[in-house]
């Protein structure tokens, strides 16, 4: 199986967990709590490689999950969390490198 | 001597041209991934797919969710107590003395033989003798605004806009999404949510708003009318969106502005999403 295959299917796996556990386990605890599958997408963002196209996959499989489980419709998130993955890549990287 | 390199000549307008039409294969692959999803994002939603893929994730984590909820909602009651320690003496002065109230209100009742904490106690069988109800699960809570996920969908019998209560006929919210193993309530407090609302003596009448994050707004009350702090608020049959005399919560800070001829105050929701464990949904409601 190619690499990114596994990569995406591993990440999908740890989005739908952190989604699943956020919105049934953690919003007992922690109303404010930041999405955890947000701050995941930024982390992969920020410490991959210009080059590279992961970050704005995870993105999209990340805004998948939130969506579904949102009440908002499908794409509202993974919109916004395509943006933001272009956003850290265009300018933000070219700011600090 | 000759040197004769190796390497094929290359004119420097080729490998222009060989770099800028790779350049447009790869801009074009991007677009075209774009593109594809963007499609797929309108193929989603247009057609009822997206209910399906819902429902069908909601189902795989059903299970998972319901001990999650469970073990979430019996340890932020544990935890809650250490970091609540003077909150929580305060609460139990207030309710020890409102019990000895209680109490002598109690007694008053049972002089006059009206209702007694058996029939309180029996209040489910009550709930069913004027509902039709299905009773479910909450598995899980949006992360961002205030819905709910349900483990009954329409193969339980659900029905779409269907008042939910708990055992205590509080009410909690309505249904606004149905998939076929799940459904998504939206509570009362989720922004978009209005309905009318009946203060204490029902000649009082109000507009109780949503505003989000567990904040529920009473609005459109008359300046000349007495409300208080502490006053009971319950649904009314105004709006036609619940049935009447549900509990919705208490008023707490009125807002009095000698600007407009209404007055406003906050609600305090008489449910708790951590506490709640069981839900009724009314099915025959309209």
């Amino acid at each position: 199986m190619p690499e990114i295959i596994k990569k995406i299917i591993g990440i999908s796996f740890l989005f739908y967990t952190l989604t699943v556990i956020q919105s049934s386990f953690l919003v007992h605890f922690i109303y404010c709590l930041p999405s955890l599958v947000l701050v995941s997408v930024l982390i992969i963002n920020l410490k991959e490689e210009q080059k590279e196209n992961f970050g704005l996959a995870s993105g999209l499989i990340g805004g998948f999950f939130l969506d579904i489980y949102s009440d908002k419709c499908i794409g509202y998130y993974v919109v916004m969390f395509f943006i933001m993955g272009l956003f850290l890549k265009l300018v933000i990287k070219r700011i600090l490198r | 001597m000759e040197f004769r390199s190796k390497k094929p000549f290359i004119n420097k307008d080729e490998g222009m041209k060989s770099f800028l039409s790779g350049v447009s294969r790869f801009k074009s692959l991007r677009w075209g991934t774009v593109l594809l999803i963007v499609v797929s994002l309108f193929l989603l939603n247009l057609t009822p797919l997206s209910g399906g893929i819902k429902d069908f994730l909601y189902s795989l984590s059903a299970p998972l969710q319901e001990r999650l909820w469970g073990t979430g909602s019996a340890l932020s009651g544990f935890f809650e107590i250490f970091y609540r320690v003077e909150e929580v003496e305060k609460e139990n002065e207030a309710l020890r003395k409102e019990n000895e109230n209680l109490l002598s209100e109690k007694m008053q009742l049972e002089r006059y033989g009206q209702e007694n904490v058996s029939l309180r106690r029996a209040l489910d069988l009550e709930l069913q003798k004027d509902f039709t109800l299905i009773s479910a699960n909450p598995t899980g809570k949006d992360i961002f605004s205030d819905y709910l996920i349900i483990n009954k969908g329409s193969a339980d019998g659900m029905v779409f806009d269907a008042p939910v209560i708990t055992e205590e006929k509080v009410l909690v919210g309505k249904v606004v999404e149905v998939y076929e193993h799940s459904a998504r309530v939206q509570l009362l407090t989720a922004k978009g949510s209005s309905f009318d609302v009946d203060i204490l003596d029902g000649e009082t009448y109000g507009l109780a708003e949503g505003q989000g994050n567990f904040q529920l707004l009473l609005k459109l009350v008359p300046r000349d009318k007495e409300i208080g702090g502490g006053d009971k608020v319950f649904t009314s049959l105004l709006g036609g969106n619940f049935p009447q005399g549900l509990l919705v919560g208490e008023i707490r800070d009125i807002k009095k502005a000698d600007v407009t001829s209404f007055q406003e105050a906050d609600i305090i929701p008489a449910f708790e999403v951590n506490s709640l464990q069981y839900l009724f949904i009314i099915t025959n409601f309209r």
